[in-house]
């Protein structure tokens, strides 16, 4: 369940963005779909749910983008709407310790519902008000590498780091994806019986063409 | 499971022993299994399944035991009384009287109990009729209206596919639906989710795996699958639901009344930007709540979600309008329109669902999560607004003072009915009249509808007149057509009479009998039939009767034309012709003799096509026109 390979070998990831209200978890996302900041006019009156298309080394990859409510007292929502999700992003406001803390807290419900299948992406957002910053960076980082996830500073204004902080998770989420089919794949035939166990790339490949 | 299920045919060679095997290995059964049997092999099935019924047979005669659904009536009242019925009905804007209310909330709670126990027993006497088998051939040919309705587009859309795959995808469903409900007898809800989704997850398989479907691009295929899913579930909702309503009553009726005691919530409380009170909002809102309403009334998984994703594009705009009117208002002038976030979308969503307060909602939920494809709940747009609808009621259901930035005190008073939320200036006010405002509502409805009949009044009348006067332009010209063209003459009984006496006059004398045979004379040179032109001049030239037989002639044509048919001349003609033609050229000729009455036969008809058809032909427009006109009334 966890890879969902579709029909012609594309990958389909459910990505969730979770973070505290008013941090810019919209209009990161709007600016990686539709390349828009809020000043100009936007054609989707929606932005909670979003998909993207992406081919990252021939392998075609559906992105399925869910945003959260943010509210304090939508909190304990979380895990309805993570349930299943294989990457998560956690946006906090660079110039906001609070939100910081949110994301931490995040974190810790995420690996504790979802293991370590979920990858995870920290954006410290707004890094264009780097004058009034008080997340430190180096702080941001040591804790996102401590918690097995990536940092990166964004800032949807001027569309810095969202293209990169996507790519990154895409690939990652790949990869765990791949490893879960080896896994299984290999798990199955040491059941009973079985010979063929060496080919392994085989059901990936077969997936690509059936 | 699934992907284990997901191999390719070279694969399950090599598997074929681990996986195909009956599940039955403590006993070490060495058939191979199915996987309609549950990855058992027939015989294993038969007795697995044969002590299943035991077991549930004994449950049932050892009352108490958590099981099947007939047991848990008591449970059920007791836990019913349980549902506290915080009744807040603040109808009017004022808390009624305590004692006043404390009586009705009892007389409410008995009626609600009683009608519960009724409706508790007729789902459970739902879930057990199937037991009985008579029932459950019966259930099979008894299908609904909208199974039928289901299975006839689903029949077209199979029509479009080639031969064996169609052929192929109906026997596959109609054995998957007799299984299925063979199978529900025995087996709960989980069980059955299961089961469905296996027969989904098979059927997708085949789709991308069987030879018939190769030809199939990616949409068509998932058109397919979504046309199964359909086709199944509409014909397996009322059995499954009822069995689910079941299960999820208590919690449906704890939910609406939840939601019914949370009537005084507003969207302020909610903060989700809904201008309530404006009267346009009203109505996009009201169709939100229509939308999300309708949820219950749809069958299949998707037709429910399809309405979800429906109500949740309403909310969208309503937020959309909300904001650009705010804006509007801010003066920023450049925002044409603004997208709206989960951060808006989530209260909006709860106070739909609190203001709209959907029946049986976790029974839906639970149908839609447990019988729906997974892959349209996992990737697809449904999925998300299906999410966020789970969230909306699960955040109703842990409702508490803070999440609606409320003190502890005054959120007590509110849900008691004590007190009512302080309106907001005119907003609040707005709030208070909101029976004031069905009522304008309700009056420019009628006000509407009233119109319309009467505009339909009008055109009724319009019709019935121009109906008057079409009746009489028609007969007009039909009299007219009658005069033009004088069909009255009836000719046709003077034929016969002629003929008859053609016939008797034969043996009397030649002379009398030799103006028939001039008929064909024309005719003869119409069709140009080299043999009998020389015996015509002779005739002509001797006989003085040829003038007045074309008239003659003529008078039965038109006959022939009035009635538009050949029967009747057919035989009129060439008889008294045949007789004539003999003797005329008996008389004359004895080699043509065979010859001529083919030919009269054939002439006798020839001139009516060339002679008054037109004429014929312009009636018959005519009349096909008038027709037409009389129709299109």
């Amino acid at each position: 369940m966890s890879s969902n390979q579709g029909n012609l070998g594309a990958f389909n990831f459910k990505v969730v963005l979770l973070g505290e209200g008013c941090v810019g978890k919209t209009s990161v996302v709007l600016r990686y779909i539709e390349d828009k900041f809020n000043d100009k006019h936007i054609s989707t009156i929606q932005a909670s749910f979003l998909t993207k298309k992406l081919n990252i080394s021939g392998k075609r990859i559906n992105l399925a983008i869910w945003d959260t409510a943010g509210q304090e007292r939508f909190h304990a929502l979380g895990p309805i709407y993570y349930r299943d999700s294989h990457g998560a992003i956690l946006v906090y406001d660079i110039t906001d310790e609070d939100s910081f803390q949110k994301v931490k807290n995040w974190v810790k419900e995420l690996r504790k519902m979802l293991g370590t299948r979920v990858c995870v992406c920290i954006a410290g957002n707004k890094a264009d008000l780097e004058r009034d910053r008080v997340v430190s960076r180096e702080e941001a980082s040591r804790y996102a590498e401590s918690v097995g996830a990536k940092h990166y500073d964004t800032s949807a204004k001027q569309n810095h780091g969202i293209e990169e902080m996507f790519l990154d998770l895409s690939q990652r989420m790949v990869e765990v994806a791949e490893q879960n089919e080896q896994g299984q794949a290999q798990l199955r035939p040491s059941g009973s019986t079985v010979q063929v166990i060496d080919d392994s790339e085989k059901p990936e490949k077969t997936g690509c063409c059936s | 499971m699934a992907t284990n299920l997901e191999r390719t045919p070279g694969h399950i060679q090599f598997r074929i022993h681990d996986d195909l095997k009956c599940k039955n290995r403590v006993h070490g059964c060495d058939f191979y299994g199915n996987p309609s049997w549950e990855g058992y092999c027939s015989h294993c099935y038969r007795e697995l399944v044969q002590k299943r019924k035991e077991q549930k047979a004994q449950k049932r005669s050892t009352p108490g035991k958590e099981g099947s659904a007939t047991l848990r009536i008591p449970e059920k009242l007791k836990s019913l009384s349980k549902v506290r019925r915080s009744h807040s009905d603040v109808s009017g804007g004022t808390p009624s009287p305590q004692h006043e209310s404390r009586f009705s909330r009892f007389e409410e709670k008995k009626k609600h109990q009683s009608d519960k126990r009724t409706t508790t027993l007729k789902s459970i006497m739902n879930i057990k009729s199937p037991r009985r088998d008579g029932k459950l051939r019966s259930q099979l040919r008894d299908v609904s209206e909208e199974s039928r309705e289901v299975t006839r587009s689903f029949d077209e859309f199979l029509r479009k596919l080639n031969q064996p795959a169609s052929e192929d995808i109906s026997k596959h469903i109609k054995t998957f639906l007799e299984r299925t409900l063979r199978v529900m007898l025995d087996s709960n809800l989980d069980d059955l989710a299961e089961h469905i989704q296996n027969f989904y997850q098979s059927m997708s398989e085949k789709l991308a795996s069987h030879p018939a479907f190769h030809s199939f691009s990616r949409d068509r295929t998932a058109d397919l699958m979504d046309f199964i899913e359909k086709c199944v579930m509409t014909r397996l909702y009322k059995p499954i639901f009822d069995a689910i309503s079941t299960t999820y009553e208590v919690k449906d009726l704890e939910v609406q009344n939840r939601i019914r005691s949370f009537n005084w919530v507003s969207s302020m409380h909610l903060d989700c930007g809904i201008q309530e009170s404006r009267p346009d909002m009203r109505e996009m809102i009201d169709e939100a709540i229509t939308y999300i309403i309708e949820v219950d009334s749809k069958r299949a998984p998707q037709d429910k979600l399809s309405c979800i994703v429906k109500c949740a594009k309403q909310i969208f705009s309503v937020l959309q309008e909300s904001k650009a009117r705010s804006l509007m208002l801010d003066s920023e002038s450049s925002a044409s329109s603004v997208a709206i976030s989960a951060d808006d979308f989530l209260p909006a969503l709860i106070y739909v669902v609190l203001k709209a307060n959907p029946t049986r909602l976790h029974s839906n939920i639970s149908y839609i999560s447990r019988f729906c494809n997974p892959k349209r709940l996992m990737t697809g747009e449904g999925g998300y607004y299906f999410t966020n609808l789970c969230c909306a009621v699960e955040f109703i259901e842990r409702i508490e003072a803070s999440s609606l930035n409320l003190s502890e005190e005054e959120f007590e008073r509110y849900m008691s009915g004590e007190a009512l939320p302080p309106g907001g200036g005119w907003e609040g006010g707005v709030w208070l009249c909101e029976g004031m405002r069905l009522l304008r509502q309700s009056t420019k409805a009628l006000h509407d509808l009233s119109q319309r009949e009467e505009k339909l009044f009008t055109h009724a009348v319009e019709l019935k007149q121009e109906m008057l006067l079409f009746q009489k332009g028609l007969e007009e010209q039909v009299e007219l057509l009658m005069k033009n063209l004088p069909l009255e003459m009836k000719p046709r009984p003077q034929a016969p009479t002629l003929e008859v006496e053609l016939d008797g006059d034969r043996p009397q004398g030649v002379d009398t009998l030799l103006p028939p045979p001039l008929l064909p004379e024309p005719q003869i040179q119409l069709s140009g039939e080299p043999l009998l032109p020389p015996a015509i001049p002779p005739k002509g030239g001797n006989q003085s009767k040829p003038p007045p037989l074309p008239p003659k002639r003529g008078g039965r044509v038109v006959t022939d034309m009035s009635i538009l048919d050949m029967d009747s001349p057919d035989p009129d003609l060439p008889s008294p012709l045949k007789p004539a033609a003999y003797c005329g050229l008996a008389a004359l000729n004895n080699n043509t003799i065979p010859t001529i009455p083919c030919d009269t036969g054939h002439s006798a008809q020839c001139p009516e096509p060339d002679g008054k058809p037109k004429v014929n032909e312009t009636v018959v427009k005519v009349l096909s026109g008038l027709m037409d006109t009389f129709d299109n009334f």
